[in-house]
């Protein structure tokens, strides 16, 4: 077969044959045809890929990367158009007129060998105290250059750290050295966290850690850097783009926002219906190994805010046994948020978990380790992810660098979400004992806390725009520097709603936005987590943007409904609370309430605290 | 490893760099024919012949990667085959 005759034609081919094609043989000059290819494909497809626009603010030459970047943010769903800064971009009056063309990711990378040369190359030569003082000013020269770009720009800022050295001029004597060479670069990215977690949507890369899981000395390119300052070598040039685009999505936050597993042979070695619980192995040393390791990745999972649960094929009162009793059983009962202990198919199962859950399939990840079942569960619910778990340790691997967990921010609801989920089970308990809704609402006791966005609650009022769909009336989905913008806008209001009740706190669980326009404010965003849908709550955010409207000087409020998939029942929201209405334009359609005639009230069940009044 | 692979390789590689077709690739084919292949492009080309032959050009051979005749010359001696008669 001649080398020609394998190259994709885009007219004949979709996208995943050209990134078969690739995959076949992942070489630099077949990322450069295959993102060619693509792009092809993209322009004669309107929409097959969404837009993205990023901007490298770099001190050296990136541009070798583009060819993987561009085929990474494909196989992300998006089409990529990328521009470099000059080589001194914080010398340069032109960098406004970059940020000026809106790009969505702005990724600032400065090297540490053009920034601070002498930590590099003469370091022996430097004086404690002038090493120390280059490194503080490398650090605050990245800072506020992510300032900079922070104020002319509403894009998120993702900002490399530096790279330790792989030489090091001191030798091996170096390390003996807490002021040494490798370890003042390290101090150097401690610092530039800490200060870049203070900069509003920006966030950081850890190359060096990419570059040390490839090796340093792979990461490097001495010939490209002599010859064309390009210093880095195709496969840390391929894994920085990966990072990169990974970065992007995570942006939004997690994606896959449950597991559901398996328990014979997932969790445990062994089939607790036959071996007993005393039969099964699940310690920290020998057999039990991969067992024991599985149940700390998902304990670990729990923590960032992924809720587990279990669909298994057995008699529940003994894996419930297994889970109160076994000493080497990592994960206990309240680790997971659902169960389906049971003998009935296991499709079912899991979409009653996701029932019960409020997800959609698509959040859903399922770990089993018998094929048969994997399959049956990827023919029935093509949506969920399917991973057939065979306990060795690439599979651990896999779990870990499984991208749809990544989110840059865990927030305190993540950290409790399992715990959000099991109170809402003892409120669904009370609900039906309740003689009305009324009589429930009233009983569960509820305090409705409100207030104007701060700084700090940006990261969750993010997550709820970009996660919330049924409750939803315009689906905007906003991120933290998008936010922080509205925060600042004199035009504009931001509001949150945090619920609890005499079963536990929700958390933060509503948002609202207000864009005022002349005599009339609109409600440009409201939502309500799934969690509290159906007490009313909604009308608290309505009366606080009604008030804020009147405070603005508007005289009309209108409240929006744009449709979705997934937001019908919250079509007639604003006709039912006596707004007029509605007027389409377009898909959009708007509801009118003159604010002469007072604002929209909310029920009495609530006792409502004002942030924003109790301080003042 | 024959000549004939060589040749066959290297045309797709710079094929597939700058998006023409392998059977266009040819004695012409050089940095004064082929629209952007500039000096990022050029790195570009560097870097893929060294994948596709598992190969490291020095400082000098990279300088002299300029057409397709020369690539061929420089890509045989690194790779110890005989010059071509």
């Amino acid at each position: 077969m001649s080398a020609e005759s394998t190259k994709p034609d885009p007219h004949a081919e979709d996208a995943s044959e050209i990134l078969a094609w690739l995959d076949e043989k992942p070489t630099l000059s077949r990322h450069v045809e295959a993102g060619r290819k693509l792009r092809e494909l993209h322009e004669l497809n309107a929409g097959l890929f969404t837009d993205l626009r990023l901007l490298f603010v770099r001190n050296f030459t990136i541009e070798p990367i583009e060819p993987f970047i561009k085929v990474a943010a494909y196989r992300a769903g998006f089409d990529a158009d990328v521009s470099y800064s000059s080589y001194e971009p914080a010398a340069d009056e032109q960098l406004e007129g970059l940020l000026a063309t809106e790009p969505n990711v702005v990724f600032v990378g400065l090297r540490l060998e053009e920034l601070a040369p002498a930590l590099a190359k003469d370091f022996l030569g430097l004086a404690r105290s002038a090493a120390q003082d280059l490194a503080d000013a490398s650090v605050d020269h990245v800072v506020a250059l992510t300032r900079r770009i922070r104020d002319g720009s509403a894009a998120s800022i993702l900002v490399h750290n530096f790279v330790t050295p792989f030489s090091l001029a001191a030798g091996l004597a170096d390390s003996q050295d807490p002021g040494g060479q490798l370890n003042l670069v390290r101090r150097m990215n401690v610092d530039l966290v800490a200060a870049i977690s203070e900069v509003a949507g920006a966030h950081i890369i850890d190359v060096d850690h990419v570059f040390a899981g490839l090796g340093l000395r792979n990461s490097y390119d001495d010939r490209g850097d002599r010859s064309s300052g390009a210093p880095l070598s195709p496969i840390a040039l391929r894994a920085l783009a990966d990072t990169q685009v990974r970065h992007i999505q995570a942006l939004k936050g997690a994606k896959v926002k449950c597991v559901i597993v398996d328990c014979d042979n997932t969790l445990w070695g062994g089939i607790v219906g036959e071996d007993g619980a005393a039969g099964l192995i699940m310690d920290a040393k020998g057999p039990g190994r991969r067992y024991h390791d599985l149940q700390q990745t998902l304990r670990d999972l729990r923590r960032r805010g992924i809720v587990l649960a279990i669909s298994s094929k057995n008699e529940e009162k003994d894996v419930i046994d297994v889970l109160r009793h076994h000493p080497d059983c990592v994960l206990r009962e309240d680790d997971f948020a659902a169960m389906r202990i049971n003998w009935a198919d296991k499709a079912q199962n899991i979409e009653s978990i996701a029932n019960e859950l409020n997800l959609g399939l698509e959040h859903i990840l399922f770990i089993d380790d018998n094929p048969v079942e994997c399959e049956w569960i990827k023919g029935r619910l093509p949506r969920i992810q399917v991973l057939q778990w065979s306990g060795s340790s690439g599979d651990q691997i896999a779990i870990g660098d499984i991208a749809g967990f990544d989110s840059l921010v865990v927030t305190d609801e993540d950290r409790s979400r399992t715990e959000l989920y099991r109170a809402d089970a003892r409120r669904t308990a009370a609900r039906q004992e309740a003689t009305s809704i009324e009589d429930y609402l009233r009983s569960l006791q509820m305090v409705a806390v409100i207030g104007s966005a701060r700084p700090e609650l940006l990261p969750r009022l993010a997550q709820l725009t970009q996660r919330t769909n049924q409750f939803n009336l315009t689906t905007r989905r906003y991120d933290v520097s998008q936010l922080h913008e509205i925060a600042e806008d004199a035009n504009a209001r931001l509001v949150w709603l945090e619920l609890r009740d005499r079963f536990g706190a929700n958390g933060i669980v509503g948002c609202g936005i207000l864009r005022r326009q002349g005599d009339t404010a609109v409600i440009d965003t409201l939502l309500l987590s799934c969690r509290v849908i159906g007490r009313g709550a909604e009308t608290i955010l309505i009366n606080r943007l009604a008030t804020n409207a009147r405070e603005m000087g508007a005289t009309t409020l209108v409240g929006e409904y744009i449709p979705s998939d997934r937001n019908a029942q919250v079509e007639g929201l604003y006709g039912r609370l006596g707004f007029i209405g509605p007027e389409s334009h377009g898909k959009t359609q708007r509801w009118s309430w003159a604010l002469a005639a007072g604002v929209p009230e909310s029920p009495d069940w609530f006792k409502i605290v004002d942030q924003d009044s109790e301080g003042a | 490893m024959t000549g004939n692979d060589v040749e066959s390789r290297v045309r797709s590689v710079l094929a597939e760099v700058f998006g023409l077709n392998a059977q266009d690739v040819g004695p012409d084919t050089s940095t004064d024919t082929v629209e952007g292949w500039d000096s990022l492009h050029h790195l570009t080309v560097v870097l893929s012949l060294e994948e596709e032959f598992e190969i490291q050009f020095d400082d000098q051979e990279t300088l002299s990667l300029v057409n397709f005749p020369l690539i061929i010359a420089v890509v045989r001696e690194r790779l110890g085959l005989p010059e071509k008669s």
